[in-house]
Order: C-alpha cells, then structure tokens, then sequence
C-alpha cells in the first residue's frame, strides 16, 4: 500500500527523495521504495524519517 | 613508518612474483603442445567365413616434436566376438602400442616418442592364430589371458565407431608455469579489486555503506545467486551423466556457472539499486567495469588470434578472458541502462 502521507509530508518540505535519502543516510531508492509500498523499513528507520520531517510515527505511519 | 616499509617491501614480493610468473608463463606457453592427432570415424566391417572382408585400416600421423606422449584409443562392440587389434607403429614398424578387445576404452602408460612418421592401424582378428601373432609381436602381457575367452565369429557384418588421440604431456615446466601465472593473475585481480573499490568510494571510508534495504536486496540477490549456481551445476551433472558430449572443456564449462551466478546477483542488486552502496559512485563503476571489460576482450581475442582457443572445436580453457570480459561489458551497460532509467524517474 502506498505511504501518502510520507510523500506529502516531504513536499512540504519541499524536499526531493534524495534529499530526504541523504538527510537520514539511506539510497533514494529506499525512500521510494517506501512511499511505494514496496518496502517496509524497520523502526529505527521510521524515526529517522520521521525526525527529518518532523513529523512523529503516528503521523506517517499509521494506518487509519 | 613500519607501515609504509611494510608496504613497500610487499610491493616488492608482488613485483618480483608477477615478473617470475610472465618469464615462466611465456617460456612455459612456447614450449606447449596439446594433441598430437585427434581422429574418430566409422567403419563398416565384414566377415565372411572367417575372413574380414577389409583386414585391417591405417590411419597416418606425424609427432612434429619428441616428448612424452600419451595414446588414448576407444571403440564399441557392436557384435560378440569380433575382435580388433589397435597397434601404433613408428617408422622402424615397431609396436610402441598395442590393445586388442571387443570393446575398448584403453589408454597408454607415458610413452616417449620421438618426432617423425607414425601409424595407427586396426586389425580383425578372426582367429586364435592371429590372435597368438599380434600377442608375439606386441608383447600382449595384458591382455594374453583374454584369448582364452575370446569366441572368434565366422559370419557378420557390423558397423562401429574408431576413436584414438594421441596427446603430448605437458612438461613440468609448463605445469609450473601455467600454476604461477594463475597465482599472478589471481595477485593481478586482487590488486585490481582493491583499487577499484577505493577508486568507486565517494569518500574516504573503507567500507562500503548499504542502507537495510539494500543489504535486504542483495541477501535476497545471494540467495538468487546461490540458486542459479546450484540449478546449473545440477544441469552439468546430468549431462556429465548421460555423456552428452559438449564441444566446451570442462573447466569452461565450471567458471561459466561461476559467471552466470554472479551475473544473477549483480543484475538482480543493480535493478533493485542495492549493488552501488551510499558512498560510491556508479558512473566510476561503470568506467571500471568497462575498462575491465575492454581489457580482458582485448586479452581474449589475442588469446584466439594466437590460437589454442578452440581446439580439434573444443572451447579451450583460453577463453576464459573473453567470457570475463563479455561479462563485465554486460554489467557495465546493465548499469547504464539502469542509471538512465532512475534519470528519468527522478525527473518524473
């Protein structure tokens, strides 16, 4: 299922998927990966993510 | 300051092995020989009332150079008790080989031969007197109880497949040669490697960084990787089974999987963006690959211009560089069409 919520909350931003790849040390590929569905990263990543966006897990990840 | 010494003195050891290995892998390359004279045919045979209609048949071969030889020679029996004689004769008419059955799968002890005219000949032996002569003559120690058995047919006609090699032995300086080069060429890659992955790093670390999807996808890479290998290598022992004949030596045949395993891994990690890490580039990857590639053809097509890679239309060993250097020339344009996709996605 896709993460919309990941997606527009780095548009936000303003921030590209490889910036937000950068900002939290990963390929952009991943974050796409992500935002697609096709993956599911770990906790640790999630906070990561959402440390750069500031945002909180709940925020992006979810499911309501 | 140990270290830099350390460095230096190993530099030395590499030189000095990989100048060894080139004197001796020359010397060892000029004086190789492989076989001598490879011939297989078909014969059809007729025995009348004891008699073959064709006695015997002579295949002619010259050993261009003295050495060690070795005389391979096979063929089926089609009919019970029908019994051929090989012998190989020098220019003098002595036996320097002799086998007789109705079926067989023979090869000679080391023989030293001298260069010159030789001749491989089959004879039907439709007798027990026959049968004593060539026993005589040849020395038969092997097989001198086989005649007891042997049931000598008077009427038949049959037709069967000959096959005899002559093989030169390699000398040990050549098998010497051959090992070191490897060796070398083994210390030549690693080297190699190892500046290639400081050269790809876009920074100065070491090691290379994977993000946890990434070192998700190449476990899973691995995992296709290790699979294919195992599929092929089950495939290789079947037919090894069922003695198909493939005209590509064996060893070929081996490094082929190798190549197509890894072709699996690193296709599968470059199309799922997990074979370049977090710091290194791909654009350095793909000149590196291409380099290599182009290098190891250019080897490849001296190696088949010099000749020995297809031998009596066997794919020798010697190809070995051609196979590595299409394969590289492939992961490299793999990598490009992949970096011009995610281009376009990003742009997307």
């Amino acid at each position: 299922m896709k993460n919309l919520k990941l997606k527009a909350a780095r548009a936000a931003l303003d921030l590209s998927q490889q910036e937000l790849a950068d900002k939290v040390g990963v390929s952009r590929q991943t974050i796409n990966a992500i935002e697609k569905g096709d993956y599911n990263p770990t906790i640790q990543l999630c906070r990561s993510i959402c440390k750069a966006l500031e945002k909180t897990l709940d925020d992006l990840f979810w499911e309501e | 300051m140990k270290t830099v010494m350390k460095k230096k003195w190993v530099a030395v050891v590499l030189a000095v092995l990989l100048l060894f290995g080139i004197a001796t892998g020359v010397f060892a390359y000029g004086s190789a020989s492989e076989v001598a004279t490879d011939v297989r045919y078909t014969q059809d045979n007729v025995i009348e009332e004891g008699v073959a209609k064709e006695a015997s048949h002579t295949i002619p071969f010259t050993l261009k150079e003295d050495g060690t030889y070795e005389i391979f020679t096979e063929w089926k029996a089609v009919k019970e008790g029908v019994i051929t004689g090989f012998t190989v004769r020098n220019q003098a008419d002595e036996i320097v080989f002799c086998v007789t059955g109705e079926s067989v799968e023979a090869e000679s002890t080391e023989l030293e031969l001298t260069a010159g005219e030789y001749r491989a000949e089959y004879q039907f032996i439709t007798d027990e007197q026959q049968f004593a002569k060539l026993q005589e003559e040849a020395n038969l120690i092997n097989y001198s109880n086989d005649s007891e058995e042997y049931v000598y047919t008077t009427n038949t006609s049959y037709e069967t497949e000959y096959h005899f090699v002559v093989e030169r032995l390699h000398s040990g300086s050549y098998k010497v040669g051959l090992l070191v080069g490897m060796l070398v060429g083994a210390a030549v890659g690693i080297i190699l490697i190892a500046f290639i992955l400081k050269y790809v790093k876009t920074d100065k670390s070491d090691e290379a960084k994977y993000d946890e999807r990434q070192l998700k996808v190449r476990g899973d890479g691995f995992k296709y990787g290790f699979f294919t290998g195992l599929f092929y290598n089950m495939i290789l022992c079947l037919i090894h089974i069922a003695e198909i004949k493939i005209p590509i030596a064996e060893e070929v045949l081996l490094f082929f999987g190798i190549i197509v395993s890894v072709s699996v891994y690193a296709v599968y990690c470059i199309r799922k963006e997990a074979y370049i890490s977090l710091n290194e580039s791909a654009s350095r990857f793909k000149i590196m690959f291409s380099a290599l590639g182009v290098m190891n053809i250019g080897i490849g097509l001296m190696a088949y211009f010099h000749g020995g890679m297809i031998v009596d239309g066997v794919l020798t060993f010697r190809c070995l560089n051609l196979l590595c250097g299409i394969f590289l020339l492939a992961i490299a344009i793999v990598l490009h069409i992949h970096m011009k996709l995610t281009e376009k996605e990003e742009e997307e």
